[in-house]
């Protein structure tokens, strides 16, 4: 075993060594260390180079504010930059890498910056990468991103799933150190649903390094024995490695959820992340605190540590980070590394106390330096001693870990997510969490509380507190009683003046407490300002251990208090969250829902080509064998339709049942054309208007009863009708007895058109439906197949006789297999939505080219359709002047002069022999197609004054593709102008 | 009427059979993660079924809790509740809206009965093909649920008896509580197949049964 793992202690599994590598090289660590534990573990203390001048960096934490011990962990599309070696689980096989340095760790050419470090200063960027600008995409950006920058992403898709889900409580507690596990106790015992949430993957917080004794009990013990009673609770649910992420309004916090990130071969049975979101009554913030570097030169050497992370690894992964120490402290709590490092037998040469006259307190037998501070650090990649400075002179202490502690930043975040500032408490000289109201409470160490008893009960009273207020009887819980608790003091010390070599306030951006005095002399004194020029508190840390000593730097460079200058703003994310878990199961086809018509199958197995219309999927062509191009299938269902029969899928389109005594008049309200008159057993083309005048949607509705109508919608417009619908009735006209329901997905329908449709149909229909029983637009139920009760439509989009058939959707498959073969000796063939949308614009029909908001019925040659005896939605403003003025673009065809050109939608319009200007703009083609019947390319489109310009010759300009066309100006009816077909 | 058929002029005769949304993509046996105590959750298919969408009148909601209480022995249950009764389900599905649903009767019966009972009183509207109801039941049932819906699923805040309207993976779902850990989710069959293939997925981690 290492010399560097200690013989006895630890929340480790000796039983169960765990083998991992760390660039190539294979190591061993235990079950319930992490990757940096077992790195130390194994003497291993360079883990990083930094962002900007590669200097070599070790974990300065021992947990999720980690801002150096950076890796790529997993391979293949498992691989994760950025992961924190201090947070992540060790497991069999763990295969880490280091990242941002080349050619490797040890050596690093990046490394060159720091001798270039006096060009390097904040602002760096801005200011040498100026000019010329043309040089920035190309050459600048692409060298910056690669000799800045944190991990590589995969480029391979992610083999893992995630999920995403939500959970309610009474109350949420976050944090499991004392504080938190009080809170759970006290509102749990009470009755409460409660959550303990933690981001670790062992529940206790810091009671899981302390070596506290709370009654009677090592403090980890007294934690399992607590955990245990709350795991027994029916309503309370405990949630280690689950970080709470963000708190939302209404209380909703968002939490992630590492299911199987600790696992060597993660099961597809589960995710490996779960996005939680919590809707929580009550929550009570027990987030603990963050121990704050001292800014000091040399603090980033590899062996630089956080007092409480040394504690950490000595005491709850039995890992000794160094053999011999030196403590630097300006408070209190660096004295219990000492002691503990004592207790653990790794010499302590010194406990440098910047305090001129600390209290005395229990450093194991380590001498004590009063008014000392560290002003070097001799080393690179590892630390073989310090200089400390006080009144004696300076000294030099050999030694190969500094243990280092300014003091402790309450983790305010969650409650200031929502926008409140932390306030600054003097004494502690750090900011604590605001009151922000009783939804959210802060307790323990986050509230400033800084002793264990101190968190014990601030806890035990705020757990029960949000339980009452949940609407539990409280049951008071006793307090457990501490055996020798450690006070807490501290003189500020913001930063080593005066000393030799870099001394860094932000390691994770390379920020030196010269950064921010020089960012103040450049005019950048507010506090959000100095942050982005001088990169403080970004990137994955989000400066968890560089904010305040920052703020302070700040303070001093403006003449300010630390208040006064203020903190940046916190916002979600607490820690990074993969976009897998913001996705959860919502990727590659699941990315939105599939709305398959009840035809789907019988068009899959004929070969269809699917397109996406909204969530829905449209049979688009029916390619066969031979046919090279999608526009010969649509030109031959075309021609088969229109000489033939042909079947078309139009399930699609909105159906809204609407009855009620008063249903005409909701119809003729809405619509702009009259439906009143409409007898029973007729269908009418119908207009809907919006508010605003502007032609909102367009279908054909029947009368199936006096009050029963059966409405249809285009399917763009299916949900929004429903929902004008809705607006209508319930906000305009509540008098009206009216009732109306989605139907569209009761009804499979389908077109079928075509000379020989009546003849295909009639062999499927027990009623008469020959010209004179059933004529053009006639609408009524029918028996279809002997017993399916359908409704028939005499109505055609196409032009042709054609009729829609509805039956109930389960049926669907089986009629239009039946509708194949009653037209098989037609030669019938079934459409797709191209085909419908040729035959269309050969009609002249206007659909959702033209349908586009910024057209009246006017334009579009329906004004006709608006009528003059009732009121209706949108008539007022229809009335407006500018819908009237004579140059306004109206709706015409447009026929290529030279009949091989094809015309795009989209072109512009243009007067012959003038340059293409939003002032010569004459307007544009909204939908084109192959016309078999035309024999060219034909199209639809917008043009001023089009009506009056029949026959005269335009230029079509096509900006995007740069082709340029003339075009004859036509009656938008290219395809049996007299419409004889539909009444055939 | 489910098993229509008619002879072609060329004596073919092709049968008319009710095809599900789920028909071919739904399929019997286990999955998922295998647990001593079984299969987490349990799932099928209700069909075919009736179901029928019944909005009340103008001014007729008290007539028609009297006409409602004479088919199931139950008045119109208020907001977020169900009930039942004489073999037919009544779910509350929007104000003054509900869902009458039974298992008994053939393809438009149930439509039929309710627009002749209810007449006057309600408008009704067949969704029985228009709708595909699926039942979730188990231990986990619940912990499968809260991976898609906003509800509190907790058996104090949503109980048998109780329903509601939600969005599960973007889609519409109605989902009633039915019986302890018992559930039934109710959306529009074109959503069918792709809330099928989400739902068993989330039941993979608690290991799910197709009956």
């Amino acid at each position: 075993m290492s010399r560097y793992r200690l013989d006895t202690g630890g929340l480790i599994d000796r039983n169960a060594p765990v083998t991992f590598s760390f660039d190539g090289q294979s190591y061993q660590g235990f079950q319930g260390d992490t990757l940096a534990s077992a790195l130390l573990a194994n003497g291993v203390t360079l883990m990083g180079r930094s962002f900007k001048y590669h200097r070599p960096r070790g974990a300065v934490t021992a947990g999720a504010a980690e801002p150096n011990a950076l890796m790529e962990i997993g391979e293949g599309g498992r691989k994760e930059a950025n992961t924190r070696a201090t947070v992540q689980e060790l497991y069999e096989g763990l295969t880490a890498n280091s990242q941002n340095c080349w050619p490797s760790l040890r050596n690093d050419i990046g490394a060159l910056n720091s001798l270039a470090s006096s060009i390097f200063v904040a602002g760096f960027y801005y200011k040498t990468f100026m000019w010329p600008k043309s040089f920035w995409e190309k050459i600048y950006e692409p060298l910056i991103r690669r000799a800045a920058g944190l991990g590589r992403a995969t480029h391979e898709r992610d083999p893992d799933r995630y999920e995403k889900a939500y959970r309610h409580c009474d109350v949420l507690v976050v944090g499991s150190g004392p504080a938190g596990l009080m809170a759970a106790l006290a509102a749990g015992r009470s009755g409460a649903r409660v959550i303990l949430a933690d981001e670790g993957s062992l529940l206790g917080g810091s009671l899981l390094y302390e070596n506290d004794v709370i009654d009677g009990k090592p403090a980890r013990d007294w934690a399992r024995e607590m955990l245990t009673e709350l795991a027994g609770m029916p309503d309370v649910t405990l949630m280690p490695r689950t970080t709470v992420f963000g708190w939302y309004d209404g209380n909703i916090f968002g939490a992630l959820e590492r299911v199987q990130k600790h696992v060597a071969h993660p099961s597809h049975n589960a995710p490996v992340e779960r996005t939680w979101r919590i809707l929580a009554r009550r929550a009570v913030l027990a987030s603990g605190a963050e121990e704050r570097p001292l800014v000091f030169p040399g603090n980033d050497r590899p062996g630089v540590m956080q007092a409480s992370a040394v504690r950490t690894y000595v005491n709850r992964y039995a890992v000794a980070p160094g053999e011999a120490a030196v403590v630097f402290t300006n408070n209190d709590s660096g004295y219990r590394t000492a002691r503990d490092l004592v207790a653990a037998g790794i010499a302590v040469r010194a406990v440098a106390d910047s305090r001129a006259e600390p209290a005395e307190l229990d450093a194991g037998d380590a001498e004590v330096i009063p008014g000392a501070v560290v002003t070097s650090v001799n080393g690179g990649r590892s630390i073989s001693g310090v200089d400390i400075r006080s009144a004696k002179g300076v000294q030099h202490v050999s030694c190969d870990l500094v243990a280092m502690s300014g003091g402790w930043n309450p983790v305010v975040h969650l409650a200031c997510h929502r926008g409140r500032k932390p306030d600054w408490n003097e004494d502690l000289a750090a900011f604590v969490a605001p009151e922000v109201g009783p939804e959210l409470v802060t307790a323990g160490s986050a509230a400033g509380q800084m002793t264990l008893a101190g968190c014990l009960k601030d806890g035990a009273e705020k757990g029960a507190k949000a339980a009452g207020e949940a609407g539990f009887k409280v049951r008071r819980v006793g307090v457990p009683k501490v055996k020798a608790d450690w006070t807490y003091a501290l003189e500020p010390l913001w930063r080593v003046k005066d000393g030799k070599g870099k001394a860094f306030v932000d390691y994770q951006n390379d920020v030196t407490d010269k950064d921010l005095p020089l960012a103040v002399r450049e005019g950048y004194r507010d506090v959000e300002l100095a942050k982005r020029y001088t990169t403080l508190g970004m990137a994955t840390d989000q400066g968890k251990l560089s904010n305040i000593n920052g703020l302070a730097l700040l303070a001093e460079a403006t003449g300010k208090s630390i208040p006064d200058v203020g903190t940046t703003t916190f916002r979600p994310f607490y820690t990074p969250v993969s976009f897998g878990a913001m996705a959860g199961a919502h990727t590659g086809t699941h990315f939105m829902p599939v709305r398959k018509t009840p035809l789907h199958n019988w068009a899959q197995e004929l070969g269809a080509v699917f397109v996406e219309a909204g969530l829905w999927y449209r049979s688009q062509w029916f390619p066969q064998a031979g046919e090279s191009d999608w526009t010969e299938s649509v030109s031959r269902e075309v021609i088969t339709t229109r000489t033939k029969v042909g079947v078309c899928d139009v399930s699609t389109l909105g159906k809204i049942d609407v009855q009620g005594p008063d249903a005409a008049e909701f119809m003729n309200r809405l619509y702009s054309n009259g439906w009143k008159t409409l007898p029973v057993g007729k269908a009418r083309y119908g207009l809907m208007l919006r508010e605003d005048g502007m032609v909102f949607d367009d279908g054909t509705s029947s009368r199936l009863a006096e009050d029963h109508y059966f409405m249809t919608t285009t399917t763009a417009n299916a949900a929004g009708v429903m929902s004008h619908m809705e607006f209508c009735h319930q906000a305009l006209w509540p008098e009206l007895d009216v009732q109306y329901v989605s139907v569209t997905e009761q009804w499979a329908q389908m077109a079928v058109a075509g000379p020989f449709a009546r003849k295909t149909l009639e062999k499927l229909i027990s009623e008469d439906i020959s010209n004179e029983a059933f004529p053009y637009l006639a609408a009524g139920e029918v028996t279809v197949l002997d017993g399916i009760k359908g409704r028939l439509f005499r109505i055609s989009f196409s032009g042709e006789l054609a009729y829609e058939l509805s039956v109930p959707a389960d049926y669907g498959d089986a009629v239009v297999r039946a509708i194949m073969h009653a037209g098989e000796e037609f030669g019938i063939e079934p459409y797709g939505t191209e085909a419908l949308s040729v035959m269309r614009i050969e009609k002249g029909h206007v659909a959702g080219g033209e349908l586009n908001g910024t057209s009246t019925a006017y334009d579009m040659g329906l004004g006709r359709m608006m009528s003059t005896k009732k009121d209706y939605i949108g008539r007022m403003m229809a009335q407006r002047d500018a819908f009237h003025r004579p140059g306004r673009e109206q709706f015409v065809g447009l026929k290529p002069v030279r009949r091989q050109d094809r015309i795009r939608a989209g072109s512009h319009l243009l007067r012959l022999g003038e340059e293409p200007s939003m002032a010569n703009d004459q307007g544009y083609v909204t939908a084109v197609a192959l016309s078999p019947m035309v024999g060219q390319w034909i199209a639809l489109g917008y043009l001023k004054r089009g009506r009056e310009r029949y026959g005269e010759t335009v230029l079509v300009w096509d900006g995007l593709r740069n082709i340029h066309m003339k075009a004859e100006v036509c009656d938008p009816v290219f395809y049996d102008r007299e419409h004889e077909k539909l009444h055939g | 009427m489910a098993r229509a058929a008619r002879k072609m002029s060329q004596n073919v005769v092709v049968p008319a059979r009710r095809r599900s949304a789920l028909d071919g993509v739904l399929q019997q046996g286990r999955f998922g993660v295998s647990l001593p105590d079984g299969p987490g959750v349990r799932i099928s298919l209700r069909h075919p079924l009736s179901v029928v969408t019944v909005i009340a009148c103008k001014g007729k909601a008290k007539a028609l809790d009297e006409a409602v209480q004479r088919l199931c022995g139950k008045a119109c249950p208020q907001a977020g509740l169900s009930v039942s009764g004489r073999g037919l389900t009544w779910h509350w599905c929007g104000p003054e809206q509900w869902l009458a649903v039974r298992d008994d009767r053939t393809d438009g019966v149930l439509y039929g009965e309710l627009r002749e009972k209810l007449s006057g009183l309600a408008s009704v509207s067949d969704q029985s093909h228009g709708r595909i109801v699926l039942s979730l039941s188990g231990r986990n049932a619940r912990d499968v649920l809260c991976k898609g819906t906003p509800i509190d699923l907790h058996p104090r805040q949503f109980g048998p008896g109780q329903c509601a309207l939600t969005q599960m993976a973007h889609i519409g779902v109605h989902l009633a509580c039915t019986g302890p850990d018992m559930f039934e989710l109710s959306m529009f069959r074109g959503f069918a197949e792709s809330f099928y293939e989400w739902l068993t997925e989330m039941s993979l981690e608690v290991g799910y049964e197709v009956l």
